[in-house]
């Protein structure tokens, strides 16, 4: 259970603020709701670019790092499909600096060409270091095309292609700002060593005087219902043989989110689940082997992936995949079965409350998505959950239509 | 009022470094446990440490499956059960391999310790080694081995290591592929029977920690066993300082080129080693260093670059590392001599070393944060023979440090003509 308190700025900022004494430390999360589903076609990896730029100084700050670390903080930022996510702790004597440093960024950037020229560097060698120079590493530069076909999860955060990222222009960059970033397009979560009326205080200093921006509109296509089986095969200079096989799933709102994320528990959540103790372990057919769900907030994707033992094909793999499939869509799982990754579940949710930076970064997800309340209900969400409901959610998702399946094999060496 | 935005809002001392208090007792059995109380959920990290880590084997990689075969079933509990109990009582369980220790780590709900900690004692005490569990673990290994050895930096990591220490030495030392093979079970059974024993262990617990759960603790870990000698540390030598080394590491293909740059460094109670850290922080350990300005935020060569301290038992080594795109290689690596002679050559500036100083205490209290972080700097100190206060010490030392020390502690301990290069890229350019 973590209880907050919330407000909101008359610019539409919204402000959650969870007090933990028992660091002296405090944890500054802000959401801003735009992330690479958000991008053109033609633009593709700009969100991620644009986060980059955000530490290249503000109007009235030079620089955005060295104050933020004279007064002993340290700050990091994520992006994917649907966030970008900035984030820093601070001891709480000098908290005041990271509303000035956060307050000045959201206002406006500095945009100057030397930033842009450097991060654009900086991106393509991240592109390259993470995706390109990596062995496995273009995978999902590959499965997300072929599982999406009209969505903008077709393409990754880091972009489709490094061209995108080269031909990015100032006006752009300025553009996606002023229609992004933006108080009414934000989360706050202020989590650690301080009080609501402090929280409320330096917001009103900060903040409030921050115009409000247009509403975003957003109109994405929906991906249609895949219809038939699609299936990729690639050589690369890899030392084993790979297989994926995505399979959509529903939104991140949807009654069903759960059920398909205890899904994903059942065959490959811990060393006693389905997928590792079959087929990693007794029949030893995988060295490595995961089913997961990519959590998206529009339709998601339920995915295995697995690196087959020396001597067993892609073939074969594929076939021991299907067979744990067929099995969870035929039989009922046990009751003792079901408590345990239920059990494990709300173990998990419990040791997440551990770190006050985990918990604001929660509260922020959660609020992004629904409202921050709901994260001391999902854990009843997932206890309602029967047999039945996963054995019908197998059936429905797990069909080879509905499958887009990845042979990526080991380019066998010429000696 | 208007808002200066342009004004700094002024900064305040940060607070003394508040540690709850360490605290040790020994089981009936003599293990010791050192402990702390810490942490508003009901939950614990339970960490035992022994002293089995990869110097103590006689055969590359022997250390390290002992220590991982813990998990593939004991005496009483096949691997399938333990796994079981484990995900049914919602507990993590990892083992882990130094070059110095073994460890076994558990997190716990302590309405669960009743349930976990037999089936971790049996593990520890009467692990099965069944070779079956054995030859799968293998080949799954060799599979991640023949992945980690088409990365770049964990080539030039290893060229690294074998050139700082010696190819024989066993700070030094690395698998191969034919290692995989060339090792058997009764080996790590032997292994395990002369290194396990319970008179080496020691166990360190953190989080919500009542007489209750210690009460716990020695119900299951306080009948085990004891006999014999502990575990001697083996005496390492390490080289006398080398000169400069230059080692290419041909990689096919590959788009960047890794650094790995260093040499030996001083261990915690040294008395240079507040300079030196401070030293080495503002050169390249954190954001905002002077690597990580110029390489990565003015020339745009690399997504990171950093430079670090790593204690082992008996040597300390202070390492560069990055990858860069293969085509400003050479320009990164030059960039890297001009701030490691800048630094042994100019005073740095009472603003910059302020602004680190800052930094890194604010560092320190976030990485002595909650009861996980905590748990760990508390089996640090033990390791390496600390006193309780040292954090208190090390921080009011480095803030004593002036830019004359720094010029010296540099020059004396990060002089490039000491270091060892090591570069593994397609071609060097």
């Amino acid at each position: 259970m973590i209880n907050f308190n919330r407000f909101q700025l008359e610019n539409g900022l919204r402000v959650i603020v969870h007090q933990d004494q028992s660091t002296p430390l405090v944890a500054m999360n802000i959401l801003c709701q735009v992330g690479a589903r958000d991008e053109e076609p033609n633009r593709t990896g700009f969100a991620h670019l644009f986060e980059h730029l955000m530490f290249g100084g503000s109007a009235n700050i030079p620089s955005y790092d060295t104050p933020l670390e004279k007064a002993g903080g340290e700050n990091n930022a994520f992006t994917n499909s649907d966030i970008t996510n900035y984030y820093l702790t601070i001891p709480k004597e000098n908290l005041e600096t990271a509303f000035w440093l956060e307050s000045d960024r959201m206002l406006n950037l500095a945009f100057t060409d030397k930033s842009l020229e450097v991060q654009r560097q900086v991106v393509i060698e991240e592109f390259k270091q993470s995706y390109l120079n990596q062995p496995y590493g273009d995978v999902w530069l590959l499965l997300k095309p072929l599982a999406y076909k009209t969505h903008p999860y077709q393409w990754n955060t880091i972009g489709k292609d490094v061209s995108h990222i080269e031909e990015a222009s100032m006006k752009e960059v300025k553009a996606f700002y002023q229609r992004f970033y933006n108080p009414n397009n934000a989360i706050m979560v202020l989590a650690g060593n301080i009080n609501l009326e402090e929280a409320k205080e330096y917001c009103e200093k900060w903040f409030a005087n921050i115009p409000a921006g247009d509403k975003v509109q957003r109109n994405l296509p929906k991906e249609k219902e895949q219809k038939e089986a699609r299936v990729l095969k690639v050589e690369r200079d890899v030392p084993n043989d790979a297989l994926y096989i995505a399979f959509h799933m529903c939104e991140r709102m949807s009654d069903a989110y759960q059920v398909t994320d205890l899904l994903s528990d059942i065959l490959s959540n811990g060393p006693s689940s389905r997928l590792f103790r079959t087929l990693v372990k007794e029949r030893a057919l995988f060295a490595e082997l995961d089913a997961y769900i990519t959590g998206d907030i529009d339709e998601g994707l339920f995915i295995f992936s697995g690196k087959p033992a020396e001597g067993v094909t892609l073939e074969q793999a594929e076939q021991a995949i299907w067979e744990e499939i067929e099995k969870v869509k035929d039989e009922l799982i046990g009751e003792e079965e079901l408590e345990k990754v239920k059990n494990k579940l709300e173990s998990s949710m419990i040791f997440g409350e551990v770190s006050f930076l985990n918990k604001a970064m929660s509260l922020a997800y959660y609020e992004n998505i629904s409202n921050a309340e709901d994260i001391n209900e999902e854990v009843k969400k997932y206890r309602k959950i029967s047999a039945q409901q996963l054995q019908a959610m197998a059936k429905n998702i797990f069909t080879k239509e509905n499958s887009s399946t990845l042979f990526y094999k080991a380019r066998k060496e010429q000696s | 009022m208007i808002l200066d935005r342009k004004l700094q809002p002024s900064l305040k001392p940060i607070g003394d470094i508040q540690i709850p208090a360490i605290q040790k007792t020994k089981l009936d059995n003599g293990i010791p446990l050192t402990y702390m109380n810490v942490g508003s959920q009901e939950l614990v990290k339970f960490q035992v440490a022994i002293p089995a880590g990869i110097v103590y084997q006689s055969q590359s990689l022997l250390a390290f499956f002992t220590n991982k075969m813990l998990k593939e079933g004991s005496q009483n509990h096949t691997a399938s059960e333990i796994a079981q109990k484990m995900d049914y009582y919602g507990a993590f369980f990892e083992t882990r391999i130094t070059r110095d220790y073994a460890y076994f780590n558990l997190f716990c709900l302590n309405k669960y310790l009743n349930n976990i900690l037999p089936l971790v004692a049996d593990m520890l005490v009467a692990p099965l080694f069944s070779n079956k569990e054995f030859s799968v673990l293998k080949e799954q290994e060799k599979q991640s081995f023949q992945v980690r050895m088409k990365k770049g930096k964990n080539l030039a990591l290893k060229a690294f290591n074998t050139a700082l220490f010696g190819a024989d030495h066993v700070y030094g030392s690395a698998a191969n592929l034919s290692s995989y093979d060339a090792l058997h079970i009764d080996e790590l059974k032997d292994f395990h029977q002369r290194f396990y024993q319970a008179n080496s262990w020691k166990i360190y617990l953190s989080g919500n920690v009542s007489d209750e759960i210690i009460g716990i603790i020695n119900h299951y870990f306080g009948k085990i066993e004891v006999k014999g000698e502990p575990n001697k540390k083996p005496l390492i030598e390490l080289n006398e300082v080398l000169g400069k080394e230059q080692i290419w590491v041909e990689q096919k293909g590959a788009m960047q080129t890794a650094i790995k740059m260093g040499c030996l460094s001083l261990d915690k109670k040294h008395e240079d080693y507040a300079a030196l850290n401070l030293a080495q922080t503002i050169f390249g350990g954190f954001f905002g260093s002077r690597l990580m300005q110029n390489i990565r935020e003015d020339k745009g060569y690399t997504y990171g670059i950093h430079s670090g301290i790593q204690h082992l038992q008996q040597a300390s080594i202070f390492a560069i590392s990055s990858e860069v795109g293969k085509d400003v290689a050479s320009k990164a690596h030059a960039e890297i001599l001009v701030e490691l002679k800048r630094l042994r050559t100019e005073l740095v500036a009472e603003e910059e070393i302020e602004l680190v100083k800052n930094y890194m205490t604010g560092s320190l209290l976030r990485s002595l944060n909650g009861p996980f972080a905590l748990g760990e700097m508390m089996r640090n100190l033990a390791e390496f023979d600390l006193p309780e206060n040292y954090y208190t010490i090390l921080t009011k030392k480095i803030q004593e440090v002036k830019a004359e020390q720094i010029i010296n502690a540099a020059d004396k301990y990060l002089h490039e003509d000491h270091m060892i290069t090591v570069m593994s890229g397609s071609e060097l350019v």
